[in-house]
């Protein structure tokens, strides 16, 4: 499926946060989770600051020699999912942007084109039980929402 | 002097977390380090505790800390991220069902904190929705609500906290738990008293519906006097809410409009030992002539036995008798205004007989005056 030039955050049915390298975000609407491995979140706070999927693929592309249609196809991959997911939409971003802010994203971005791996999202489906579990005794060593195997 | 987790005042234990949560640099490191070799992760982390671990992650993970336990503070604040974002649409839906009927609405405790406050909405884990209506409108709430799914948790006590107490619960089918208030605490026990908070109210923006809540310094009012109360959850979580409140540069607190409410409201106590702990612990900036003023305040006999209570049995472990009537009676001396003796104690008469419908009357009035002979 073709990728909109211009894409936006599904806003209010999804919120999002970037903190120590890591996205999470959810789909209010469908009681869904999803977390972002770093370069699946360094594209997807470029995405939600500036709206601009080809200048996305461009700073990632950069200088790729003959791993150019390898990165063009796994970004095209993941931000498909994105659209499927309904996290992102075709449109415009309504809110004015900062300088500082596309600049902040767009470094972070490009320091993904030279060593690139694919951007990739785990998602979570059960929210109900998840938001159960004790995160202090309940879970795998890496928190909350990994859940404790069953001894 | 063993010390109630219960209790408001923290637990070496939950002072040591807090200063985790809340200093800078070594301060807040070195507390996270103690509190690591005296605590087992698994198996000491009391509810109250367990609630001040999303700031601690994010304060120790500003300050570059390296600890394996880390990823499961992480895993704590990805939670109360998740779990705040679904309870605030939550309250947005309730929020548009009073709002459409008519009914002025607020917001109270966790939500606005954490919009005005913390301004994350991964720092400040809760369990339930706050909302106030004016005790002439909570009927036609109570009502709505029923329409909209939820059921009066104790429908046989409805008629009494609707005469005496400030608040009721209300579950859905998931049994999500929604609090609706008509006053924000026991000693503001009329209609009258209470329209002092909608008249000073704020607007805020819960999950993009217009609402309104307290202003800052009748926010920090209710925190610390509902910090100083019997609580479900150890009430610890009364000092980083005070201290976000008090911190806050775009929302400054009125101390004169603080000071006109502890006098008013009977609260001298509370306040003045309250906000002595955040400045000695936690240098918080609350200005001296504000002290000055709540240090002349010269509390009643009443005002002395809530506050002793409120420290002796902070824990709600009311198990005995005796604990269960002293924890009814000062319940009703808070609510009861400035009464005199002979007054206030008929009232109590009442109010315990509406409490008990008559069924334990005789035996009520016998360990009351036990109790209060006791007291005095």
């Amino acid at each position: 499926m073709p990728i909109p030039k211009q894409l936006k955050v599904n806003d209010p049915h999804v919120v999002h946060e970037t903190l120590d390298g890591e996205t999470i975000l959810l789909n209010l609407r469908k009681g869904l989770y999803y977390s972002m491995n770093d370069s699946g979140s360094a594209l997807w706070d470029y995405i939600q600051v500036t709206g601009d999927s080809e200048a996305a693929i461009a700073l990632l592309t950069k200088d790729s020699g003959a791993e150019h249609e390898n990165i063009v196809s796994s970004v095209n991959r993941f931000l498909n999912e994105l659209i499927e997911e309904e996290l992102l939409v075709a449109g415009k971003k309504a809110d004015p942007v900062s300088e500082t802010e596309v600049n902040s994203m767009t470094e972070r971005l490009k320091s993904f084109a030279g060593d690139f791996f694919p951007p990739a999202m785990s998602k979570y489906t059960d929210m109900q039980d998840l938001l159960l579990l004790d995160p202090i005794h309940d879970v795998e060593e890496e928190g909350w929402p990994e859940p404790k195997e069953d001894e | 002097m063993h010390q109630s987790v219960y209790s408001p005042f923290p637990t070496p234990g939950q002072e040591l977390l807090l200063k985790a949560a809340l200093l800078k640099e070594d301060d807040a490191k070195q507390a996270w380090r103690q509190w690591r070799t005296t605590t087992d992760f698994e198996r000491d982390v009391d509810s109250g505790s367990q609630r001040l671990l999303p700031l601690v992650f994010l304060n120790l993970l500003e300050h570059r800390t390296d600890d394996p336990a880390m990823l499961r503070l992480k895993g704590m604040y990805r939670k109360t991220w998740s779990a705040n974002h679904f309870l605030f649409r939550q309250t947005a839906n309730i929020l548009n069902c009073l709002q459409e009927a008519g009914i002025p609405v607020m917001v109270l405790k966790g939500i606005p904190l954490t919009i005005l406050y913390y301004k994350n909405h991964a720092l400040r884990p809760m369990s339930d929705m706050d909302i106030m209506v004016p005790l002439s409108c909570a009927r036609d709430a109570i009502g709505v609500l029923k329409n909209n799914g939820w059921s009066v948790g104790n429908p046989a006590q409805l008629e009494f906290f609707l005469k005496y107490g400030r608040s009721t619960e209300l579950f859905d089918a998931d049994r999500n738990e929604l609090d609706l208030h008509w006053h924000p605490v026991f000693e503001t026990y009329d209609d009258r008293a209470t329209s002092t908070f909608w008249d000073k109210a704020i607007t805020l923006e819960v999950a993009g519906v217009q609402t309104q809540t307290m202003c800052p310094a009748d926010t920090l009012f209710h925190v610390i006097v509902h910090g100083f109360m019997s609580n479900n959850e150890p009430p610890v979580r009364w000092v980083p809410d005070s201290l976000m409140i008090i911190r806050q540069d775009d929302c400054p607190v009125d101390w004169g409009r603080l000071t006109e409410l502890t006098g008013r409201y009977s609260v001298s106590l509370q306040m003045k030992e309250g906000l002595n702990y955040l400045h000695t612990t936690f240098n918080a900036p609350i200005p001296g002539y504000f002290m000055d003023r709540i240090n002349k305040i010269k509390p009643r006999w009443a005002d002395r036995l809530v506050y002793r209570h409120a420290i002796a049995f902070g824990d709600r472990s009311a198990h005995t008798f005796r604990q269960r009537v002293s924890k009814v009676y000062v319940n009703y001396i808070r609510q009861a205004g400035n009464k005199n003796f002979f007054r206030l104690h008929l009232g109590f008469i009442r109010y315990a007989y509406a409490l008990s419908k008559g069924r334990f009357l005789p035996a009520l009035i016998y360990k009351y005056f036990r109790l209060l002979l006791t007291n005095r």
